[in-house]
């Protein structure tokens, strides 16, 4: 008999912490995961400098640096959605927009979020259909869609953008940028340090702003660079069909080297681009200025190079 | 507390995820300030997409770079054992898979060659004499070098269609969809390069730009099949 007052009492507790462990996930199910078409008005404490992970696979998300510890969100949920994930600790902040694994016939898939963030956190975004529009962040970025346009503005540790067709906009005192799409264009403003952009088809244009390491690229994008390197920094161009135009301060100490294999080059700096060879339409082009300390590196196919000074 | 050659000495242990908590806390603290690390842990990730790229038996082509021939010839099948459990020894049998491997490192080789050959540039080797060209070292060297290359954008995008075939997502089908159209851009260049060079095999310039286009279309292959494969 004891061993079964025993065995009673084991099974009573039991029970009881088991209706206490669905209580508490209930409850917590509930505090993180919100239904479809409910507004979203959600908020966390975060430390000053921690990660939040923000995916919202279509619709938009902004993004807010702030100064307060805390991270919070509001927006609309998508009819289709199933629900949206809040979660994580407070150094490492997450939130989902969650779709049916099998999503091959959803009508209604937008959410838009707007998201504040502590001021120094490192904030990572990504999604397919959205557009990522993020300022007043301090800490390393990176977002990333396949169809739409990231605005940054600010100015982050460091920028990472990924797109396919949406343009990438950055306009933010930064030291490390890194910028990829394939048809969007890429537009910088008045960043700096190391910067490396490509397109395939996207135009590049980049406004102001002193490199130490610059790499630009298309395939058949047109680049229009106005800006300069540091004194010893090095600034590398390379297009397929697209044009390429640089507008760099005329007392520039750099050594220059340009060759296309049948493009034209236009110099405003003085010497006159040569034949690459009596059997090839194309030209190169070899000149310095001053010590040449820096260095501009252009590389065509068959688009036309444009050197100018401001 | 580490400092920054010990965190150095973490990064393929950190990109393994074989860390510690309180390691793995104090790697990625140092690579938000770290620009050096931060590139070099970009680079350990991108080789190892690359590996991980790779089709599980390959069966080079004939005619592909005849170096490389010889010294694969005894196994004409290599295969990649599907246990990879370090970065290391995952980095070892990239680079035991011959073929793609040895092309990898030409296609280093080149890319190092022209950009500095011997004593000049790449503009300036354009009209080089054979001897110091890399390019016209060895007469099957070029169409080699670039069957190589096709082969390895072949593997990638093999991979990116079995990754989406499996998938029931309308996001990334679009996704996949967008991908595919920009591909096709990237072909067009590399075929516009092709030709040229096949007209000019002996100049470095375009054979560099040639390698660049490939490069740019396998890393928009690798994107994409990260991205189906993420989602």
């Amino acid at each position: 008999m004891q061993s079964i007052r025993n065995h009673s009492y084991s099974g009573g507790m039991i029970m009881k912490l088991s209706t206490l462990v669905s209580f508490l996930l209930l409850t917590s199910s509930l505090a993180t995961l919100c239904s479809a078409n409910d507004p979203i008005e959600e908020s966390r404490n975060a430390a000053s400098d921690g990660r939040v992970t923000i995916e919202n696979l279509s619709g938009t998300v902004v993004v807010e640096g702030w100064d307060k510890d805390e991270v919070t969100v509001t927006g609309t949920l998508a009819a289709d959605a199933e629900g949206f994930d809040f979660g994580g600790t407070e150094s490492r902040t997450t939130m989902e927009v969650v779709f049916p694994r099998r999503s091959r016939n959803l009508d209604d898939t937008d959410s838009d979020l707007k998201v504040r963030v502590p001021r120094d956190s490192q904030v990572f975004v990504s999604g397919v259909n959205i557009e990522i529009d993020l300022s007043g962040v301090n800490g390393r970025v990176r977002l990333e869609s396949v169809n739409g346009r990231l605005t940054i503005v600010g100015s982050p540790r460091s920028i990472e953008a990924e797109t396919v067709n949406g343009d990438i906009e950055i306009d933010a005192e930064t030291d490390e940028v890194n910028a990829e799409s394939v048809s969007g264009d890429v537009s910088l403003h008045q960043t700096s340090g190391l910067v490396e952009v490509a397109t395939v088809t996207g135009n590049i244009d980049v406004a102001g702003g002193e490199f130490e390491d610059g790499e630009f690229t298309s395939v058949s994008g047109d680049i229009l660079f106005e800006g300069s390197p540091t004194s010893d920094g090095e600034l590398e161009f390379e297009s397929h069909s697209g044009s390429a135009r640089l507008i760099l301060p005329e007392d520039l100490s750099a050594e220059y080297e340009v060759s296309t294999f049948s493009g034209d080059i236009d110099n405003d700096f003085g010497p006159r681009p040569r034949k690459t060879s009596k059997y090839t339409p194309g030209q190169e082009l070899e000149f310095t200025v001053g010590s040449g300390e820096a260095s501009v590196s252009i590389t065509s196919f068959s688009g036309t190079v444009h050197l100018e000074y401001k | 507390m580490m400092n920054h050659q010990d965190i150095k000495d973490r990064l393929n242990d950190h990109v393994d995820g074989s860390l510690q908590d309180d390691e793995r806390d104090q790697v990625e603290s140092h690579l938000e300030s770290c620009a050096e690390c931060s590139l070099e842990l970009r680079q350990l990730r991108s080789l190892l997409a690359r590996a991980e790229d790779l089709p599980r038996a390959i069966e080079p082509p004939q005619n592909l770079w005849r170096e490389i021939e010889r010294q694969i010839q005894p196994a004409t099948v290599v295969t990649v054992s599907p246990a990879q459990p370090s970065f290391a020894s995952r980095f070892r049998q990239w680079i035991l898979v011959g073929t793609l491997g040895a092309a990898a490192a030409a296609v280093v080789f080149v890319l190092t060659s022209t950009k500095d050959p011997v004593g000049g540039s790449g503009v300036a080797n354009r009209e080089a004499s054979p001897s110091q060209s890399p390019a016209s070292s060895d007469p099957d060297y070029v169409p080699s070098l670039v069957q190589a290359l096709e082969y390895q954008c072949m593997g990638a995008g093999k991979q990116l269609l079995a990754s989406t075939k499996e998938t029931e997502s309308q996001f990334v089908l679009a996704a996949a969809t967008a991908f595919e159209a920009d591909v096709h851009q990237l072909d067009l260049a590399i075929s516009e390069t092709r030709a040229a060079l096949e007209e000019n095999p002996q100049d470095a310039q375009l054979l560099r730009m040639l390698m660049s286009r490939y490069q740019r279309k396998l890393s928009v292959l690798h994107r994409a099949t990260r991205f189906v494969e993420e989602a």
